[in-house]
This record gives C-alpha cells, sequence and structure tokens, in this order.
C-alpha cells in the first residue's frame, strides 16, 4: 500500500500530540525549558496541519488514511468537513490551553506527568475527531478516557482520587457499553466508513430491534461523556481537577467527545431517515430537553464557581444532542455550531475561574464581590463568556439560540422553544449574579489567599500573562463568532457547509 | 451618502469607549460628538447597507419617516445628555464605569433604531437593556440597587419573551429576517401577546411599568434623562416594527391597547401626584405618556387606513416627548445641584407647560395632530379624555417643578457649568424651536392657532395652574398617603432573589434534597464494585442483543 501526503496527513495530525506526549513523559522534571518548547512546537506543527487540511477539504479534497485493523474494520482517518469542525476547535483551545497550563503549573510537581497525558488527551480527541468508522472512533474514545484519568486525579489530594474513581467508573462502564452497541452493529454491518445519510438503511424492517437496542447502547455509552441525565453523575465531582483540565474537559475533550459521537452516530451511522424511521429521536430529544432543564437548575444551587459551571456544561451541551435529535437541517446548523460556541465560551469561563482562584483565592459565588476592580480584564472575559450562555446578542450563544429555535419551529417541535426560553431565564439566574458581584459590589479589605502574580494591579498586570492571555483571546473569539457569523471563515458558514453536505442540500 | 456612513454611526461610540480606556480624562468631555454622525444620518439619510459578514440578515438603513424622526430625536438627546453628565461625574471614582455602559447602551439604541432585520433590532434591544442596567445602579445605596435588580429580572425575562416571540415571528413569516416583510405578513395570537408583552416591559405602560418609578429616577440626572426620554421608545418602536399593518388579531388587539394606553395616561397621573420626589413624579408622568403613545399605536392598528397618518404623529409625540422629558430630568437634577436663578426656573416652565399642550409649543402641535386623528376615526369620547389627558399632565408637571423648587432650598452654588446650561438650555428651548425647523409639526401648529383649537389647549393648563395654587395655599400635603402606597413588584423582586440564591447547602444537607441522595446511593453503587456489576451487565445485554440477533 501506499501512501501520498494527502492520507498521511490525518494520520500526522493525529502523531503530531501523540508523539510529543511520549516524549514528554521521559523528560526530567526540571527540564522546563525542553518541555515547554517541545509543547509549543507542537501546538504549532498542528495548527499547520490542521490549517493545511481545512484549506483542503474546502477545496473539495479528500483525506484517508486506512490501516488494516480488525476483520471487515479497518482503522480509518478521514478527514472531511464535520470532523475537521472538531479537529478546528481542539486544536485552537489547544493551544490557548497549553499557554494556560503552563502559565498555571509554573512551579508546582510532576509537571512532566501532566504535560504527558495532557497531550496524549488532545492526541486522543483528534483522533475521535478524525475517526473514519465506528471501530476506530471506539478505539480513540477509549484511549480518551484512559488519558483524561491521570490529568482528573493529578492532584493527588483524597477527593481528587475519589472524583477519579468515579470518573472511571462511570466513563468505563460507558465504554463497555458503547463497545457492546459497536460490536452489535458490526456483526449485523461491518464497520464501512461514516457515510452522510448513514449505511444502515437495508437493515431496517426485519432488524429493527436491534437496531433500537443498538442506538440505545451507543446513546448510553456516549451519553455518558456528555452527561446527559441521569449519566452526568462524574462530572460535578471531576470539578477537581486543575483549571486547564476543567477547562478542557468541557469545552473539547470529554464533554464534546460524546456530543460528537451522538452527531456521528444519527448523522452518519444510521442517517436521519433510519432514525426517523426507528422513531428512537423522540426519547433522545426528551432526554435532551430535561437534562438542558435539571442541569440548569441544580447550577442554581451550587455556592462554589467551578461547580456551578460544570452543571451549566450538563445544560449547555445537551443544546448539541437536542438540536440533533430534532432532525431538521436549522436546527443541526445551531447543534453543530454550537459545538464550537459552547466550548468557546465555556474554556474562557474556566480559564477565568481558574484566574480568580490561583490569583485571589476566590473559589465561591460570594467571595467573588468587587473582583471586577482587581481584575477588570478576567472579569470582562468572565462577563461575555457568561452573558454568551445566556443567549444574549451579539455574542456566540445567541447563534446557537437563533437556529436551534428557528430549527425546532421547521420540524413543528414549539415546545423546544419554550425550553429554551426557560433554560435562558435559569442562565441568568444562575450566571448573572456572579457578573453582577463582580462589577458592582464591594471589594473586601483582603482577598481570601493573594497570591503575587503579575504585578498586582488591575489591568494587563492583574495576574501572570500566560493566565490571562488564553482568557482574553477565547473571549474574543467567543465575541466574533457571533458579531461576525455570517462571515466565511466563522463557525457558522462552516456549519452550513457541513450541513449541506449531511442533508444532501 | 454612502451607506458605510451606518458603520460610523455605530462604530463611533464604540470607538469611543476604547478611547475612554486610553485617555479617560481627556475623552470625557467630547463624548457627546459621538451621537453626530447619527445625527446626520438623520437629515441626510445615507444608502440602506447590508452587512453579509455580521449575523445573518444583517442590514441597517432608514426606510420611513418613523425611523428618521426617531433617530434624530435619540442622538439629540443622547449627545445633550453626554454634554450634561460629564459635570455631574467630575468626581466620581466609578465613571469610568459608568460611561462603558453609557456608550453601550448607547450603540445599543442606535442599532436598534436603523435596524432592517430582526436579528439587528434584538442585539440593539438587548445590548441596550442590559447596559442600562449599569447606568440605573451606579448611585450606590438600597434603592438603586433595589431598582436595578426590579429592572434586570423584568429585562432578562422580557428579553426571552422577545427571543420567543421572535423565533414564531420569522417562523410564521416563512423565514424572512426583514422588518419591513413583516408589515404584510400575519401574525398569530401566541407571537403577538409574546411580542407585545416582551416588548411592552421596556416601554413601561401600565401594568408593565413596574420597574420605572423605581429605576427612572435611581439614576443619574442624565442617565434619567436618556432612559425616559430616548430607551423607554425602543419597546414602542419594536411591537411598531414586529407585528403587521392589518389582519384578524392585530383587530383584536386593538381595543385592549387602547382600553391599557388610556389607563396609563391616568394611572400615571393619579399615581404621580402622590409622589414626594420630583423625579419620582416625572418618571410617573412618562408612564402617563408612553399611555398616549399607545393611544396612536391602538388607533393604528384600528384604522389601518390612517396608518401613514397616524406613524407621523406617534413620530411627532415620540420627538417632542424625547425632548420635552429629557429637559425636565435633567433640571431635576440642576435643581438639586445648584441654587437656581429665576431665568433657570422660567426656561424649566417652557417643558413643562409644552408637556401639557400649551398653545406655540411642540405640545400643542402633537395633542392637535392627534386630536385630528381621532376625528377622522369618529372618536369623540377620546377627545374629551385627551382634553382631560391634558389637565392631568399639567398638575403632573407642575408638582414636579414645585417639588424640584422645594428641594431647591439647600444648595448655596449658584453657578451652573456651560457644559450643563447649554445642552440644558437647548433641549428646553426646542419644544419652542422645533415647530419653526420641522415642516410637518410647523404645520399642524398653524392649524392649532384658531381660536378653538387654542382655547381647549390653553383652558386646561391654566386651570391646571390654579388648582396647583390652590393646592399650594392650602397645603395640601400628600406625604402621608404616599407611604401607604403598595409596591409589590419591589417585595415581589426581593423574594425571587432569596429564592434563587443557594442556600447554605452543607447546613442543610440532612433534609436537603432526595435526588442528591440518589445520586450520591448510585455513585457509591458504582465505586465499590464496578468491575464485576459491569461484567454482569456486559453478560446479561450480549445475551438479549444476541437473543435478538438471531
Amino acid at each position: 500500500m501506499s501512501y501520498s501526503w494527502s492520507s498521511l496527513l490525518p494520520l500526522l495530525i493525529v502523531l503530531s500530540s501523540l508523539i510529543p506526549g511520549m516524549i514528554i513523559f521521559t523528560l526530567r522534571e526540571d527540564q522546563t525549558t525542553l518541555r515547554v518548547a517541545l509543547n509549543l512546537s507542537a501546538v504549532s506543527a498542528k495548527v499547520i496541519l490542521v490549517g493545511l487540511m481545512l484549506f483542503g477539504v474546502s477545496q473539495g479534497q479528500e483525506f484517508r488514511f486506512v490501516m488494516p485493523f480488525l476483520p471487515a474494520g479497518n482503522l480509518i482517518l478521514h478527514g472531511d468537513a464535520l470532523s475537521l469542525q472538531f479537529v478546528c476547535l481542539s486544536t485552537i483551545l489547544w493551544l490557548a490551553t497549553t499557554i494556560y497550563a503552563i502559565g498555571y503549573l509554573e512551579s508546582s510537581p510532576l509537571r512532566s506527568r501532566f504535560f504527558g497525558y495532557f497531550s496524549l488527551c488532545v492526541g486522543a480527541t483528534v483522533g475521535v475527531a478524525l475517526a473514519g468508522n465506528l471501530v476506530t472512533f471506539l478505539l480513540f474514545y477509549e484511549l480518551l478516557t484512559l488519558a483524561t484519568f491521570p490529568l482528573v486525579v493529578h492532584r493527588g489530594t483524597p477527593e481528587a482520587l475519589r472524583a477519579g474513581r468515579v470518573y472511571l467508573a462511570y466513563t468505563l462502564s460507558g465504554g463497555v457499553l458503547l463497545l457492546m452497541g459497536v460490536s452489535l452493529l458490526h456483526t449485523l454491518a461491518g464497520s464501512p466508513d461514516f457515510t452522510p445519510g448513514g449505511y444502515l438503511q437495508s437493515f431496517t424492517g426485519e432488524q429493527s430491534p436491534s437496531l433500537i437496542l443498538a442506538f440505545a447502547l451507543l446513546i448510553a455509552g456516549l451519553g455518558v461523556k456528555a452527561a446527559l441525565i441521569p449519566l452526568h453523575g462524574w462530572l460535578p465531582q471531576a470539578m477537581v481537577a486543575p483549571a486547564p483540565v476543567s477547562a478542557l474537559l468541557h469545552a473539547v475533550a470529554v464533554v464534546k467527545a460524546g456530543a460528537f459521537g451522538i452527531i456521528r452516530v444519527v448523522y452518519d451511522v444510521y442517517g436521519i431517515e433510519t432514525v426517523g424511521a426507528l422513531g428512537v429521536h423522540l426519547p433522545l430529544m426528551a432526554l435532551a430537553a430535561s437534562t438542558i432543564l435539571y442541569g440548569s437548575v441544580m447550577a442554581l444551587r451550587q455556592q462554589e464557581i467551578k461547580k456551578r459551571l460544570a452543571y451549566s456544561t450538563i445544560s449547555q451541551v445537551s443544546y448539541i444532542t437536542l438540536g440533533v435529535a430534532l432532525m431538521g437541517p436549522i436546527a443541526a446548523v445551531g447543534a453543530l455550531v454550537h459545538l464550537v460556541h459552547q466550548g468557546l465560551m465555556k474554556v474562557t469561563l474556566f480559564y477565568c475561574a481558574g484566574n480568580f482562584a490561583e490569583t485571589l483565592g476566590v473559589h465561591n459565588v460570594h467571595e467573588m464581590d468587587g473582583i471586577g476592580r482587581r481584575m477588570p480584564l478576567t472579569m470582562a472575559a468572565f462577563t461575555v463568556g457568561a452573558l454568551g450562555m445566556i443567549g444574549v446578542p451579539p455574542i456566540a450563544g445567541f447563534i446557537s439560540k437563533w437556529y436551534l429555535g428557528l430549527g425546532a419551529l421547521e420540524v413543528g417541535a414549539g415546545w423546544v422553544v419554550a425550553v429554551l426560553t426557560i433554560s435562558g431565564l435559569l442562565n441568568a439566574a444562575y450566571f448573572l449574579p456572579l457578573v453582577y458581584r463582580g462589577w458592582f459590589s464591594q471589594p473586601p479589605s483582603q482577598w481570601p489567599d493573594e497570591k503575587p502574580l503579575g504585578k498586582g494591579n488591575p489591568g494587563p498586570g492583574e495576574t501572570h500573562w500566560m493566565l490571562l492571555m488564553p482568557a482574553l483571546f477565547t473571549a474574543l473569539l467567543a465575541l466574533l463568532a457571533g458579531l461576525l457569523a455570517g462571515s466565511t471563515f466563522s463557525p457558522l458558514a462552516w456549519t452550513q457547509l457541513i450541513i449541506n453536505r449531511e442533508f444532501g442540500l | 451618502m454612502s451607506g458605510l456612513w451606518w458603520l460610523v454611526v455605530l462604530s463611533a461610540p464604540l470607538l469611543a469607549s476604547l478611547a475612554l480606556w486610553w485617555r479617560p480624562t481627556g475623552t470625557m468631555p467630547w463624548l457627546w460628538l459621538t451621537c453626530v454622525p447619527a445625527l446626520l444620518a438623520s437629515i441626510w439619510p445615507p444608502a440602506e447597507l447590508a452587512l453579509g459578514p455580521l449575523w445573518p440578515g444583517a442590514a441597517w438603513g432608514i426606510e420611513d419617516n418613523v425611523g428618521q424622526v426617531w433617530l434624530a430625536f435619540t442622538a439629540v438627546l443622547w449627545g445633550c445628555a453626554s454634554c450634561f453628565a460629564v459635570k455631574d461625574l467630575a468626581d466620581d471614582t466609578r465613571r469610568l464605569r459608568f460611561w462603558t455602559f453609557w456608550l453601550l447602551s448607547l450603540a445599543g439604541n442606535l442599532l436598534l433604531i436603523l435596524a432592517l432585520d430582526l436579528a439587528s433590532f434584538y442585539v440593539g434591544f438587548s445590548v441596550m437593556s442590559l447596559a442600562a442596567y449599569g447606568l440605573i445602579v451606579h448611585l450606590r445605596g438600597p434603592g438603586p440597587r433595589q431598582a436595578g435588580r426590579l429592572y434586570l429580572q423584568l429585562a432578562i425575562l422580557g428579553e426571552m419573551l422577545v427571543y420567543a416571540g421572535i423565533m414564531l415571528r420569522i417562523h410564521e413569516a416563512g423565514g424572512t429576517l426583514m422588518l419591513a416583510d413583516l408589515q404584510e405578513l400575519p401574525i398569530s395570537q401566541l407571537t403577538a401577546a409574546l411580542l407585545i408583552v416582551g416588548f411592552g416591559l421596556k416601554a413601561g405602560f401600565w401594568p408593565l411599568h413596574v420597574w420605572l418609578p423605581l429605576a427612572h429616577p435611581a439614576a443619574p440626572a442624565a442617565a434619567s434623562a436618556v432612559l425616559s426620554g430616548a430607551m423607554i421608545k425602543a419597546g414602542l418602536l419594536g411591537i411598531w416594527r414586529f407585528l403587521p399593518v392589518d389582519g384578524p388579531v392585530i383587530q383584536s388587539w386593538a381595543v385592549p391597547i387602547l382600553t391599557i394606553g388610556f389607563i396609563s395616561m391616568f394611572y400615571g397621573v393619579v399615581i404621580g401626584l402622590l409622589q414626594t420626589k420630583a423625579k419620582s413624579v416625572l418618571a410617573f408622568s412618562s408612564i402617563s405618556q408612553m399611555g398616549y403613545l399607545l393611544v396612536i399605536l391602538g388607533l393604528a392598528w384600528q384604522h389601518p387606513d390612517n396608518r401613514l397618518l397616524l406613524a407621523g404623529v406617534l413620530a411627532m409625540y415620540a420627538a417632542h416627548h424625547a425632548l420635552a422629558k429629557g429637559a425636565l430630568f435633567m433640571g431635576a437634577g440642576l435643581s438639586s445641584h445648584y441654587r437656581l436663578s429665576p431665568w433657570y426656573w422660567a426656561a424649566m416652565l417652557i417643558p413643562a407647560v409644552a408637556l401639557s399642550g400649551m398653545p406655540f409649543t411642540s405640545g400643542a402641535a402633537v395633542k392637535t395632530a392627534l386630536k385630528k386623528a381621532m376625528e377622522e376615526g369618529n372618536h369623540a369620547l377620546f377627545i374629551s379624555l385627551l382634553t382631560i389627558g391634558s389637565l392631568g399632565t399639567a398638575l403632573l408637571v407642575f408638582r414636579a417643578v414645585w417639588l424640584m423648587r422645594e428641594q431647591n432650598a439647600h444648595p448655596v452654588n449658584t453657578a451652573v457649568h456651560p457644559s450643563q446650561a447649554v445642552p440644558w438650555t437647548a433641549l428646553c428651548i426646542a419644544p419652542l424651536a422645533l415647530p419653526w425647523i420641522w415642516p410637518e409639526l410647523r404645520d399642524v401648529l398653524v392649524y392649532s392657532l384658531d381660536l378653538h383649537s387654542s382655547w381647549s389647549l390653553f383652558w386646561p393648563v391654566v386651570l391646571a395652574l390654579g388648582i396647583a395654587l390652590l393646592a399650594v395655599r392650602l397645603g395640601i400635603d400628600s406625604r402621608p398617603v404616599s407611604r401607604f402606597l403598595p409596591e409589590p413588584a419591589r417585595w415581589l423582586s426581593l423574594r425571587l432573589k432569596k429564592l434563587l440564591r443557594p442556600r447554605q447547602a452543607r447546613k442543610r444537607a440532612p433534609r436537603g434534597t432526595s435526588w442528591r441522595k440518589h445520586e450520591r446511593h448510585l455513585n457509591r453503587l458504582f465505586t465499590a464494585s464496578s468491575v464485576s456489576s459491569s461484567a454482569w451487565i456486559i453478560g446479561a445485554l450480549l445475551l438479549v442483543g444476541w437473543m435478538m440477533a438471531i
């Protein structure tokens, strides 16, 4: 078998974070410069490779890497428009998070271990995105589970270890369900490539019960990571992880891998028509809608900033699932674009929460009083993220809500607009108090645990620049993604390209 | 002018906010310049501009008389208020925050006026609503805080209702994103209700006014002026633009809207007269005046043939009220800071009597125009209600001016800074000058000058003056009554805040929710023997799957 550059590119993209990860494991703790250089060069290499692929795909070029793996199940890496959406998101956020993590962990122990697994985690995420069939998807999905565990327990405290155990129990069980679903489909149809419109149409009818069972298994397995109720229990507990990990976990890596899997299963394995014929989208829709409301209500009850953000993730990621389950092209645009928008906004919020905790020792909502006067730039980024989550225009979240609402009405599901409206109200109820406290309350005479990061005065030196810059960068992206939604390089434009290809419009 | 001018109009306030952070003290005195591009655009309207790169469907421009007038008075009022506010905030440590919110609200307000598509209107409306919160809570203390809380709660509620309404409206309209198309397309009952309530929460008519009497007086004087003059009218513009011209649903809403309009008109007067602070009286006067605008809207719905005429009346009334109310709010601000000379009090009376429809002012012109429109619809009752309304308005503004005088006793500072005196005087003279520079308004004013019309406009003002003087002579005091006025909205708002505040979770955990208990239980189940239990589940499921497959 001969390989051309276009078939090797997907592999190179995956390896560009796996191999540096492996090398970082071998580094000594004090080889800081080498490690940072390795990290940054891996990120830059990946950005260039992904840029190349993005250009190719937009020109209609095919990127496909095949390697024999299982009988009737090759290892396929395939760069199409949908996978590129997820790859781009993870690459950009990895870039920001790497810088953030370097600043965050500047003087803490076990950095080699951390950055090693960190790179593996991103490699696995990109693998999930580029996977060309279910078997490959499963492989990287499991790799992601394993690579993330050491990051969750990184601090090593009893609390972290307990959270890690819960995380592992949930995700491994989910992985097993997914494995069963995949193997069931594999025995039925083998593991052909993901195809727009699905490859299971010919099996409806006699095999419908198996298809329904396999769908339930797949969704249950993916739903663990996508934090659908009642499988969400691990997510709020995994909050003990360091801030960059939480950021990555919530914005791209784990949660999004689940949501992305659901998108793949519905669009490219079963296909819209088959899912509609089996009627399995209705329970999924109900589940997603109740998760949206449940997550919002639970978020209201949290005192800890990161916990509140975690429940907010549960709610927001289900927007994606809901949009997919609505089965219409406009709702699909809303779902896919929210994959990116939620990532940008949530990562911003977690960076900011991390900045507050690291710089001033602020962990709880009521400690945020007047923080905008001490850290105005971080608070500004936080405000952009929070308002975007509520769906306030012109920040990215409003574009998602706009398309989800219109898409729901298009398929005649008017009640979804009510769900989105109530969720918006609840979002406002748990995000606006934070914004209010930050900007309008009186700051305390002394912060809980102030550390000498940066220059210590409000403005560009309010904290370490490596902590501040990523937050500002992603907040700006979240703003621009909404403001310039109609431009050709926006997530919305790319999403419309995907949907046109998926729905054959 | 080229359509690109619209970009200048909107980027002016946004760029100014950047300049503000870079060099605060140097920029502040010149912030009023950010309104000049908008004013120029309203005089010489640029071509329409479609903005592909922005949100879907974005297009800006002015396509009717209403939009043009709206943009003009908004720009003038914001410009004067910007100039006025500088001195008030000169020693304020949080002025940077104030100006940032100010410029954001300004940008939102301008955007919603020049929006030709739904999304732009929604963006502008939301930005303005939320940024205005920063203006309301600017002064410290429990009053502004509670007012701001109630404002924000209702603004968010309105925002979400508008969101739902817009979604339904686009769907009903077959996916069109342009506001102009909506004028002809039918609407459903639910959509109409969502949009009227959603926008009505901003427009502040009875019974959706509850936030207004708290919020408008709580802000600094310049901010009250723009809140009551310009921003409040955005809600009405929204209803005007989003609902169709005619149709069975619109017809069924016409009478309720007219009724609500008249109730607001008199409710504002009655409750306003009981208030003991000048700015509160003025806020209630705004509620009453929004009633007039609502009546115009209701008439336009009842008589779609008359819409063009009524659109003109609506624009005139909105402009007249914005400038006069702005002048009065700023005057209230002046009177609490300075000991004003009689000249100032004379100037203050111009917008006051103009609001009540005194002949030779813009008030006389707009009231006559409204009466003319009512005559064409054969509403004799409405015309007499309008005359009584003028009496009420006159009483209300006289009370406001009287309260300003009363509260003016303390300050010793007599020299009003020119940066405040000039824009304020300009606004005070506006009711006299406006008819002479605006041909449509001049025509109605000339029409109102015959003896009969003049007399019907004149006697309510004189009668109100007589009643006011009598009340002062007899020493009638509303203080005992006003203390017992219920404020259910403030109470509900506090309850809501307490309801939403997370309880001290740790302490209440034992008798907390049962959800969490079950969740924990489930977690424990998984941690202890996850491998073996998973193995069992796998086995069982494989069996089921295998049986189904064969």
